[in-house]
């Protein structure tokens, strides 16, 4: 499975890597007729202002690819740090972050991205911050307990005994021990952020010159009869499976490394 | 119920169905009787005249109350509450002589009382530019016998037939007369009008609403006997699923394959209208910049190839835009530079204005004289927008201009739009407020003159103080060809200087069950005051395209 789900993202990857080789036209460039059909011009047909479909997807990828990435590694990197400050602090540290993580775990995630992106205003990075601020409490919390854990453990009651700091503390004992667990969390949040970013594009809150897979798939279910004729088929079928396959393939990765990261793994 | 079903059953159990459905849609029967007459709800606000929200509110609240004057499909006003009017001389002054025996919906007499009282109410309350029919220049209006009214403007204004009588709803003195925050009285006990139809149910946050017909309704019981307003999502799709019976495409157009299974069927009709939306590409002339040099904007005039977003986007179902804002066609239409698609002039209109094009730069933007590069940046709604977007930084790309597009909810649209506080932006005009473009061209003042104040979009810094002259004048020439001559300036003008450009008039169709009705019309120049759209009541009340005499079934 962990293989499978690595190809399909590295597959990914790569597509958004060699965007600029692979595609055939500009994403942007009027290249054709619009709502052409397939053909050999244009493998996946035109939309509506005669945009290359094939092309936006290819270009999407990257778009997809960026987002997943950076929204993922944000929302890990605060999550990390904060559930390990809370976790090693203890006493007022740890009462503070959580109650403030509590907070945001609190919140309803889908509502409080359309208002951050609307006030604002749409744009890759608003995208990238409002994916992060939703992900980071949950990592927070699965970080903290595992830190809580790690620091009743006598080795590191030891090393804290000879006067080891918070900083040796997390790099040395800490940060082993909840690798995979952030690995996977990172996984998640990833295939998370593929289909948010989709949402807020399909909500039409995003960047309008950005070209992902869910601002082509909101493009295409906007347009007016697109179930009438064959369009749908090359118009939303293609970047609506791309999603999918992307999320699948981050998912496959995620079980994959589940084993590895989950303590209880064995025993359960 | 026990048994379980097979393939077979379900099959002949299908079958039956479709029969049962099909069977009575088949053959020439004649139409059923009317009776109720669905139509798309959702919430545009309390149907109270000071509730509303924008142009659908208005006519939600519009089969509740009734105006002096109605239009029909003819586009001629005819009498409603008022039977007859007279003009004084100096155009200042109106009489008008009410229906005697008119009732609003208490029982309670219509009186000239009413309608002094409601121009009075009416001018002492602060209203927003979402409610769409206000009195707006009525000095005064005084009841001079029962039923006899007059109204005086500060200003003679040849607007004020359909803007203000054929718009502004009457209102009873006994109910309003005691209220003092109207847009906050929200009780169903206030809708009392006198209009064809009563509220018998409605629910606000769904924009849902059963009406009844007042059947003691001034010119009799109304041909529509009830009217139920859906909230639907989508509405062609509502239409074919048999949940309402009228379904108006949306805005910004669609093409003709998308009504294409609906042409094709005779269970229902179409009627189009075009020219009653547009979408203005608006430059803001106070921020300064390339937008200020009117080089600039016909050098975006002549690269916006306006002929290609009618094709490419709408399959050719609209018309492109007339840099004389209103349609061509339109009965005051004037002959204006076309600005036709030329990007070799803009390009050299770009060179003149000091705008260079790096040599072997490629598809960069071209540089203005303090070096920085040409950007456009181009606030735009969220809904109709990307597809033109696309067609529009293409055409700019192509002459060395870079936009900039961001997208935004169409509040924040138009709260930027008045603030002013973008580049430029692409609107969707009249859109909430304002008349359409081929209603009266009175559109040109109100969208164009520097001297109005408030409005929801129009010009941004654009002053030219021969056009403030000539729109001021417009409004009080009541001879149509000096109006006319008046007009054809001001539209030179704006063609002249393009402060806003629209882009194109999309053809926007209403596909209409026959069944449940068949003869709803576009009103010509629009209804109450400019309102686009079929569901001018007069259709519903009498029955018919023209005249008062209420057909029978």
């Amino acid at each position: 499975m962990l293989t499978v789900g690595i190809a399909i993202v590295a597959g990914v990857a790569l597509v958004a890597l060699l965007a600029p080789v692979l595609a055939p036209y500009d994403p942007r460039a009027l290249a054709g007729p619009s709502l052409a059909s397939p053909s050999a011009r244009h493998l996946l047909g035109t939309n509506d202002a005669g945009q290359d479909i094939l092309s936006q997807l290819i270009w999407g990828a990257r778009s997809s690819t960026i987002v997943a990435g950076l929204a993922a590694s944000l929302a890990v990197a605060i999550g990390a740090f904060v559930g390990a400050a809370a976790g090693l602090a203890r006493g007022a540290v740890d009462v503070v972050a959580m109650r403030i993580t509590d907070v945001a775990l609190a919140l309803p995630a889908l509502p409080l991205m359309i208002l951050v992106v609307a006030l604002a205003g749409p744009s890759r990075t608003t995208v990238i911050l409002v994916i992060a601020l939703a992900g980071w409490p949950s990592i927070a919390r699965v970080v903290r307990s595992q830190a809580l854990t790690v620091g009743r453990r006598g080795y590191v009651q030891a090393a804290r005994g000879f006067g080891a700091g918070p900083l040796y503390l997390i790099r040395r004992h800490l940060l082993p021990s909840v690798g995979p667990l952030v690995t996977a969390n990172f996984v998640y949040w990833a295939a998370t952020a593929v289909v948010l970013q989709a949402g807020l594009a399909f909500l039409g809150l995003s960047d309008p010159t950005e070209i992902s897979w869910g601002a082509v798939l909101n493009r295409a279910l906007e347009h007016q009869g697109v179930y009438l004729t064959s369009q749908w088929t090359w118009w939303v079928l293609p970047p609506g499976l791309a999603i999918t396959l992307a999320a699948v393939g981050l998912a496959f990765i995620g079980y994959g490394l589940e084993p590895r990261s989950n303590p209880r793994w064995e025993r359960t | 119920m026990g048994r379980r079903m097979t393939r077979r059953t379900f099959v002949r159990g299908s079958a039956a169905t479709a029969l049962a459905v099909a069977l009575p849609s088949c053959g020439g029967s004649p139409p059923a009787p009317p009776g109720t007459v669905r139509v798309a709800g959702g919430f545009f606000g309390f149907p109270s005249p000071f509730a509303y929200i924008a142009g659908p509110g208005y006519v939600q609240m519009s089969f509740l109350y009734d105006t002096l004057l109605c239009k029909d499909a003819s586009g001629r006003l005819l009498p409603w509450l008022a039977q007859s009017f007279e003009r004084s001389a100096d155009g200042l002054t109106y009489t008008f002589a009410l229906r005697e025996r008119v009732r609003w919906h208490d029982g309670r007499p219509l009186t000239a009382q009413d309608v002094a009282f409601t121009f009075e109410y009416f001018a002492a309350q602060s209203l927003g530019p979402l409610l769409v029919a206000q009195p707006f220049g009525v000095k005064e209006a005084r009841a001079t016998a029962a039923h006899t009214v007059e109204i005086e403007l500060r200003t003679p204004a040849v607007t004020f037939l359909h803007a203000v009588a054929g718009a502004v709803p009457i209102i009873p003195r006994h109910i309003w007369s005691t209220i003092r925050d109207p847009p906050q009285a929200q009780e169903r006990a206030v809708l009392v009008g006198s209009g064809p139809y009563r509220l018998k149910s409605f629910s606000l946050g769904e924009g849902s609403a059963l009406l009844e017909p007042n059947d003691d309704f001034f010119l009799g019981a109304p041909f529509v006997r009830r009217l139920e307003l859906r909230p639907v999502d989508d509405e062609l799709t509502a239409l074919r699923a048999g949940e309402i019976d009228l379904a108006s495409t949306p805005v910004e157009g669609v093409r003709p394959q998308a009504l294409a299974p609906l042409r094709a069927d005779d269970t229902y009709g179409i009627v189009e209208e075009t020219g009653s939306w547009t979408f203005p590409l608006i430059f803001n002339l106070a921020r300064g910049g390339a937008p200020a040099d009117v080089r600039f904007r016909r050098a975006c005039a002549l690269a916006i190839d306006r002929r290609a977003i009618v094709q490419r986007l709408l399959g050719g179902a609209g018309a492109p835009g007339n840099p004389g804002f209103l349609p061509l066609g339109h009965p005051f239409a004037a002959a204006v530079e076309q600005y036709r698609f030329d990007p070799a002039a803009a390009n050299r209109l770009l060179d003149d204005a000091g705008y260079r094009r790096a040599a072997g730069a490629g598809d960069a933007p071209r540089r203005g004289p303090d070096g920085a590069p040409l950007r456009l940046q181009l606030l735009a709604g969220n809904a109709p927008a990307p597809p033109v977007l696309d067609l529009l930084r293409a055409d700019l790309k192509d002459v060395g201009v870079q936009l900039r597009p961001q997208t935004v909810d169409l509040p924040t649209l138009f709260g930027r739009t008045q603030r002013g506080a973008d580049d430029s932006a692409l609107t969707l005009y009249p859109g909430p407020g304002g008349t359409a473009p081929n209603a009266d061209p009175d559109a040109l003042r109100t969208f164009f003159s520097s001297r109005i104040e408030g409005r929801l979009q129009g010009a941004q810094g654009w002053h030219d103080a021969e056009f403030d002259r000539l729109a001021a004048r417009q409004l009080v020439t009541a001879d149509t060809d000096a109006r006319r001559r008046l007009l054809a300036r001001m539209q030179q003008i704006v063609a002249r200087d393009v402060p806003a450009l629209a882009l194109y008039y999309p053809t926007v169709s209403h596909v209409f069950r026959r069944r449940a009705f068949d003869r709803w019309y576009v009103t010509p120049g629009g209804f109450a005051g400019g309102l686009p759209g079929v569901l001018n009541k007069h259709a519903l009340v009498t029955g018919t395209r023209t005249g008062l005499r209420i057909r029978r079934a």
